[in-house]
């Protein structure tokens, strides 16, 4: 039973609300059917489309003139097309970029350049000023090369800002290799190519792509349509010119495999991901409608499968979403998120889930319902706006459409079934073939990510391949921080020096077997080991001048090695030393990651003997001690790990040791009791 | 010359007659305002809920709480179960959303026509009987940390509002940001989200704003069938407005993931309805509205220091912030940014406006006045926000007036008194000085 927090009903009504029954859920009365404003098109001399849409609603008019020249690949020059559309505000050859911004502002209108386009808004009173400051920015601009300098500079620090923002990077990276770099939809515009173009290159641009016979005016609002026809002839009748040839460019590769490429960024919280396929859809194509429901039922929005796992659900994200693009040429389907780092790999893993779920399993009727109500819901509140005509009067133009097209869309919504919707997920979402781009802190997510069984790859803000990052250790740390820091987790210095001796018994358990050990530590370095097996067992000791092992209760030979073996006996070693053990010990740059716990790792020289030892990062305790051992297997990393770590009067102690035996196969061995500054008899140590 | 200024004076005269948004208001006898615009020219509807309830009521030891308490009112209620609200509304063809603020939490949806008694319903049930369980808690506190990761800490400058915030109201509630802290929200108990609850979700604390395609007698009859019978809480004792004069300009530092060096000059302004709050805007659309704009003009065009520069009035109910703040361009440093803005600002406190700027202003407030009822959602949202901020929806169709009352020495009179640096608080955006990676 799920605790309810909240739930006051019997609180919050009056007695006469008996009457009503609020579990009876109202029904939708008789709809109204949305209709299509209409619209009026027609062409000029020079080859200008017009559309117009009049809206008396708002005394407000936007004109708005845009070019098709079909794509465009910049290369070496990338950022011509921008710093172009930006430089047409910068005045005209009729006045400077002062005058024209206050005849703007004047009227308090809005004037927007882009690289194929110009647009501006405002009063309809003013649609006179409206028509001719487009038509002066559009067919009569300076170029003026103090503004050129202005416009690169800002575009170049613009540039940088986008590196810092996850999503930017994500965008950039996943378009260039979807599209590949060399492709118009693929490429990167950097700080090298906008410092590569000219104001010759600017004005190239635009004497080659804004001409009347590509572009079409688009007039919404207050206005009749007998005056934007008299205001677009009066101002654009004029123009003249013809662009020819359009480029075209070959569709680019499909993924071969799935692959997860990452972006590092140290800096995250989050990583952005993305998981994309190319795909081409065209306005007006059969599958138009049948792929609105399917994205709809799979993410469009707050109802979708991916909002409601990995937000309502998991909790992973604030909100995941998945689109695709219509368009005349290749574009994308994407499944979107923003997660926290820790669950990276699970977001990805939900994400295949559920694009695999609406390729595989046919949704419910109940989904289709609610999707197509969605849409149909999102087409009638869309037409609120008189822009909404204006773009399905572009699109019947640009794409060939019929008169009704829109008209009929609601009708070509409802006829979508279940199995359309299976069918476009089968076309448009390509299991196998996914490019899953992450912008997040790589050495966070990495090891997390690997288990998801793609192969990772690292790229560059820029799209480049690069190497894993490497990680290092804090600036300024140092191997004695690190030993400060372990002493001050195990309770202090003060504490572990006081201690004289330590009793210890362990066990632990083998095929079926107890082994019993026993452990007395004095100081300054007296050790005794006792270990009892069933097998038999053996003793080590060493009495601050000589070792001495017993096997079965017999003296056996003790060389060098050995004996500096047993003088450096595990973890006491360390608790014993005091102040100086730091003096040889060398911190690694890189941490290393023992047992998925971030550590520092310090190479101490015991002797003729180098020994690793890792430093948990967050906790300062000693994880493990690593050696190399030879072995009837050739040489071999031995690891015998500390953990479980408890405080023994005032001392904290690892109570469970992990001892390597033999490759794949560990001894725990657990402490059952430990004395700290008890009596010991002196003599076992000789 | 003399011609040229008749011309000038033509054009701030004589707009065509906006259109008038009609409406009508009245309060249920619990005490929920119901205001209702009726417009029949598209089948939609919105429906929305105006709680006068914010980040500026929680307990210092709950920041966050109202946000957070506005994500868990998705969750359902005695008639809707858990993760329903969301779906419902969409499968019906609306759409659906909120916002939590300093002053107030907001919920709306946008439906077909013909489901506002649906809507009506939704949010009667939400007002009545919200029901929250363990398992919503604990979703949708993740749910938040995930917005403030997403809004804040992964986001570029994404802390400034919550900087400029703290340092300029230390003893008013508008010191911590919406998003609050996690550590609060963490603490937060069953007893907080049922008191919380009972206080501030009353008719008496609510306004119904509704506009679009309704009959206008269909629908009050609905709104008296679903709320009518709710009945009224305690009133809302809203929070001391006062805050402390700042006595000093406060000036730091904030090391941020970002590569432009940025400047955030904010400048302690009275509440949105206050008189001079209206000069103040009018200031701000002279300092950074258009690219003729003194500012842009100054510093993105002339000496090419900023890559974008703003001000705008951050106005709220009780106070306000003036925020200026620019992106630094190229080589020039945030010092010399700040001291060109200071001496624009400083134009404007030793003279008047010209005439003709001064008419430039105006107008660009009137079409921006004049255009901005562009959706019935809009319209809905204003109406409300307009009776609970100002005690007046009509100001929806009026408020140009109070702009037109303002004169040139007004707007020279506040730029003196409150562009000051004595009443601002500075926050320098820096890159974080290394980047390479590190673990700790």
């Amino acid at each position: 039973m799920k605790r309810i927090i909240l739930a006051l009903a019997a609180l919050a009504t009056f007695s006469a609300s008996a009457q009503l029954d609020r579990s009876i859920r109202p029904s939708a009365a008789e709809p109204r059917v949305p209709t299509i404003a209409p619209y009026t098109q027609f062409t000029l001399k020079n080859g200008m489309t017009v559309l117009v849409v009049e809206d008396h609603k708002l005394p407000r008019v936007s004109v708005g003139l845009s070019m098709d020249p079909g794509q465009l690949y910049e290369g070496e020059i990338a950022g011509v097309s921008s710093l172009t559309g930006d430089l047409l505000s910068e005045g005209t050859t009729l006045r400077d970029k002062a005058s024209l911004d206050e005849a703007v502002d004047y009227i308090g209108a809005r004037l927007r350049t882009g690289p194929t386009g110009v647009n501006t808004s405002g009063l309809s009173k003013y649609a006179d000023q409206l028509f001719s400051i487009a038509a002066e920015v559009a067919t009569k601009p300076a170029f003026p090369a103090s503004s050129f300098d202005k416009l690169k500079n800002q575009f170049i620090s613009s540039l940088k800002n986008e590196r810092d923002n996850p999503g930017s990077i994500r965008g950039n990276v996943s378009r260039a290799l979807l599209y590949g770099t060399n492709h118009p939809a693929g490429e990167l515009v950097t700080e090298a190519t906008v410092n590569n173009v000219t104001l010759k290159d600017c004005q190239t641009f635009y004497k080659t792509y804004w001409k009347p016979n590509i572009a079409t005016l688009v007039i919404v609002g207050d206005i009749s349509v007998d005056q934007a026809r008299q205001l677009a002839e009066t101002h654009f009748g004029g123009w003249k010119g013809k662009f020819k040839k359009e480029v075209t460019y070959p569709a680019p590769a499909k993924q071969a495999n799935t692959r997860i490429v990452l972006v590092n960024r140290d800096a995250s919280v989050q990583s952005s991901i993305t998981v994309t396929n190319t795909m081409h859809l065209t306005v007006g194509h059969p599958d138009a409608e049948a792929m609105a429901v399917m994205n709809q039922v799979l993410g469009a929005g707050s109802a979708g499968r991916l909002f409601q796992n990995l937000r309502e659900d998991k909790a992973y994200t604030y909100g995941a979403y998945s689109s695709y693009g219509t368009s005349k040429y290749t574009s994308s389907f994407s499944a979107e998120a923003e997660v926290r780092n820790a669950v990276t790999d699970s977001a990805v893993a939900e994400f295949l889930y559920e694009l695999n779920r609406i390729r595989t399993e046919p949704i419910s009727a109940e989904d289709l319902r609610a999707a197509k109500n969605n849409l149909s819901g999102s087409f009638g509140r869309s037409l609120e706006n008189p822009a909404t005509v204006a773009r399905f009067a572009t699109n019947i133009q640009e794409y060939g459409l019929s008169a009704d097209y829109y008209n009929n869309y609601l009708k070509r919504l409802e006829a979508v079934t279940v199995a359309d919707v299976q069918r476009v997920a089968k076309t448009y979402i390509e299991e196998g073939q996914y490019l899953i781009v992450i912008v997040g802190k790589a050495l966070d997510i990495a090891p997390g990510l690997q288990r998801l069984g793609f192969p990772i790859e690292y790229y560059t803000l820029d799209a480049e391949p690069t190497t894993a990052p490497v990680a290092k250790v804090p600036a300024g740390l140092t191997a004695q921080k690190v030993i400060d820091a372990a002493f001050a987790a195990m309770g202090g210095r003060e504490a572990i020096e006081g201690v004289e001796t330590i009793d210890i018994t362990q066990e632990a358990s083998l095929m079926g077997m107890t082994l019993n050990f026993h452990s007395v530590y004095a100081a300054p370095n007296y050790i005794f080991s006792e270990q009892k097996t069933p097998m038999g067992g053996s003793v080590k000791k060493y009495n601050g001048q000589k070792v001495v092992v017993q096997a079965n209760g017999q003296d056996v030979p003790v060389d060098e090695a050995t004996a500096q073996d047993v003088i450096n006996d595990s973890w006491c070693t360390e608790l014993l030393l005091s102040g100086g053990e730091g003096g040889n010990a060398v911190l690694s740059e890189a941490p290393a990651t023992v047992n998925d716990a971030v550590c520092y790792e310090l190479v101490v020289t015991l002797g003729s003997n180098e020994v690793k030892r890792y430093y948990d990062a967050k906790t300062g305790l000693c994880v493990r001690q690593s050696q190399v051992a030879e072995t009837p297997q050739g040489e071999q990393v031995i690891n015998v790990d500390f953990g479980d770590y408890q405080t023994v009067d005032g001392v904290k102690l690892p109570f469970v040791t992990t001892v390597p035996l033999q490759p794949g196969m560990n001894l725990e061995v657990k402490t059952t009791k430990v004395v700290v500054n008890g009596e010991v008899d002196m003599n076992i140590f000789n | 010359m003399k011609q040229y200024a008749l011309l000038l004076a033509a054009c701030t005269l004589g707009y065509s007659a906006q259109a008038q948004i009609a409406f009508e208001e009245y309060d249920l006898e619990n005490g929920l305002h119901v205001i209702l615009h009726q417009d029949n020219s598209t089948p939609i509807v919105a429906v929305s809920v105006l709680y006068h309830v914010g980040s500026k009521n929680e307990e210092t030891n709950r920041t966050g709480f109202a946000h957070f308490f506005e994500h868990l009112l998705f969750e359902g209620s005695e008639n809707i179960g858990r993760g329903e609200y969301m779906k419902l509304i969409q499968a019906n063809g609306g759409t659906l959303n909120a916002n939590t603020m300093q002053d107030r939490t907001f919920y709306y949806e946008i439906l077909p026509s013909n489901n506002l008694e649906l809507g009506l319903w939704m949010e009667a049930e939400r007002m009545l009987h919200a029901k929250v369980d363990q398992t919503g808690v604990e979703t949708q506190r993740e749910v938040v940390k995930e917005e403030k990761r997403m809004r804040v800490d992964n986001q570029p400058y994404g802390s400034w509002s919550a900087e400029m915030f703290k340092r300029a109201f230390p003893d008013h509630p508008y010191n911590w940001a919406v998003i609050g802290s996690m550590d609060d929200l963490n603490a937060a108990q069953t007893e907080d989200y049922v008191n919380f609850y009972k206080k501030y979700y009353n008719p008496n604390n609510a306004t119904l704003s509704i506009a679009g395609d309704i009959d206008p007698v269909q629908a009050k009859a609905w709104i008296e069938k679903y709320f009518g019978t709710i009945a009224a809480g305690e009133p809302v004792v809203h929070p001391s407005k006062y805050a402390s004069a700042l006595t000093g300009e406060i000036q730091d530092t904030i090391f941020d993931n970002i590569q432009i060096p940025a400047i955030f000059a904010g400048y302690r302004m009275p509440g949105q309805a206050d008189k001079d709050a209206y000069a103040l805007q009018m200031l701000t659309t002279a300092l950074s509205d258009g690219p003729s704009s003194r500012l842009s003009k100054r510093l993105v065009d002339q000496d090419q220091s900023a890559l974008q520069v703003v001000a705008f009035p951050y106005a709220l109910e009780d106070h306000g912030i003036f925020i200026t703040l620019a992106l630094t361009n190229g080589d020039h440093g945030t010092a010399e940014v700040l001291g060109t803005m200071d001496e624009e600002i400083a134009r404007m406190q030793s003279e008047l406006l010209s005439e003709k700027e001064f008419e430039k202003v105006l107008n660009k407030v009137e079409a921006d006045f004049i255009t901005q009822n562009g959706s019935v959602s809009g319209i809905a949202e204003s109406l409300a926000n307009y009776h609970v901020y100002f005690g007046d929806a009509n100001l929806i169709n009026t408020e140009i007036e109070r702009y037109r009352a303002v004169t040139r020495e007004d707007i020279q009179r506040v730029a003196q008194t409150y562009l000051q640096p004595s009443n601002r608080v500075v926050l320098t955006y820096l890159p974080k000085p290394s980047a390479n990676p590190s673990v700790e």
